[in-house]
């Protein structure tokens, strides 16, 4: 039997939500309820037991309360990450800079000519979005970023101080390579400011206790 | 009435508390300490019996409410008030109690129930045995909307179901419970005749 069919059905139907304030009046069911023994026994019995769970729904137990209040935001964590925001937002914008300008010719040199040049040139912008998008979604995005950019960083200074100290570059010529290690910096500070408190707090924690950890 | 809710107040029927709750979430979000320990103390009760409503056990209610609080610690950064901070807590303490349960699967601790004891002309029933015995579906809704004091439009945002299927559920889960209770009361009735 559907509501449409059975006219007690519909009336506790509407009856239900009206008393939780989700429906207005219906003068047709009122008519019914009003002329219903059976549905207003049922309405008297539902506003009885839904004011019952009211007045007794339980409460969360003292070693839960003490527990919940014990847990606390990582504060150093949230240092960190406005840190790392600022370096990833720094890399990418001094990326972007650099690039342009290469591009055109006013600092240090494009690649684009080689088929090798436009792939690390393609990676590097790669990156330098990478970094952009970190720096607007850290939690998401930085511990995903942040192997890939640590590695490339790490074998461009690698690479850096060995042409460096060979002489076959100038040192001013390495500066373009700044906002790659500094976003692999800020990648990194930002996967690790958002890693989960639980990994972060002491194992003696009431929380891990409360987990048998 | 089948409409799904988009915006966080869309029947402007939130409470203040649940405003002032969101801009707790708000500061919490930009990494107000204090915040986030208001608004912990504020929701606990809530993310407990939902849980509750969930697990149908105290332990793993107090188990899953501990993981999801703890969760909010990280997640809570990414909180945009694109819904009420209260909805939000529910998501995260459903996630939690599936991530409990399957940690209970792997060391199961003792089940320790709820009672919600109430007594008429016929002797006590216990209401929580009664709601836990409701499809789990109803139960949340009723949970929601009857012990948490949600909308039905919240509600719905926290189960991810229009506001047409919550009010279903919200009347069934009625209905059960009324069956239920006049169950009890004719069989008690009968055990007094006999």
């Amino acid at each position: 039997m559907s509501p449409d069919t059975d006219p007690c059905l519909a009336t506790r139907n509407w009856l239900s939500a009206q008393r939780d304030g989700e429906a207005g009046n219906d003068p047709n069911r009122q008519a019914h309820l009003d002329s219903c023994v059976a549905c207003t026994d049922w309405s008297a019995t539902s506003d009885h037991l839904t004011r019952q769970v009211r007045l007794r729904a339980p409460l969360a137990p003292a070693s839960v309360r003490a527990s919940v209040a014990s847990i606390t935001l990582p504060e150093p964590a949230a240092r960190e990450g406005h840190l790392a925001r600022a370096l990833l937002a720094f890399a990418a914008i001094s990326g972007t800079v650099m690039l342009v300008l290469g591009a055109v010719g006013l600092f240090g040199h494009s690649h684009l000519g080689s088929a090798d040049g436009r792939q690390a040139e393609a990676l590097l912008i790669a990156l330098i979005g990478g970094f952009a998008l970190a720096a607007w979604r850290p939690a998401r995005l930085a511990a995903g970023l942040m192997p890939v950019a640590v590695l490339a960083a790490a074998i461009t200074v690698a690479l850096s101080i060995i042409e460096v100290t060979s002489g076959d570059l100038a040192f001013v010529d390495e500066l373009s390579h700044l906002p790659l290690v500094i976003g692999a910096i800020g990648a990194t500070i930002a996967a690790r400011a958002s890693q989960p408190v639980a990994a972060r707090a002491p194992v003696d924690s009431p929380v891990h206790a409360a987990h048998g950890a | 009435m089948s409409r799904r809710p988009s915006s966080p107040d869309p029947g402007g029927r939130r409470s203040f508390a649940d405003h002032q709750a969101d801009e707790l979430a708000r500061r919490a979000a930009r990494g107000d300490a204090e915040a986030f320990g208001e608004l912990c103390q504020a929701l606990h009760n809530d993310v407990w019996r939902y849980c509750w409503s969930l697990t149908g056990s105290g332990e793993l209610a107090d188990e899953a409410t501990q993981e999801t609080f703890l969760r909010a610690t990280t997640a809570i950064s990414r909180f945009r008030g694109e819904a009420p901070v209260r909805v939000w807590f529910i998501v995260l303490a459903r996630r939690s109690v599936g991530e409990t349960l399957r940690q209970m699967k792997r060391s199961p601790v003792p089940a320790e129930p709820v009672t919600m004891a109430v007594r008429d002309h016929t002797g006590t029933v216990d209401l929580a045995e009664l709601i836990e015995a409701l499809p789990p579906d109803s139960r949340q809704a009723f949970v929601l909307t009857q012990m948490l004091g949600f909308s039905y439009a919240d509600a719905a945002l926290s189960m991810g179901c229009p506001v047409g299927t919550i009010r279903s559920r919200v009347f069934r889960a009625k209905a059960e419970l009324v069956t239920a209770w006049n169950g009890h009361e004719t069989a008690t009735a009968e055990e007094a005749c006999e």
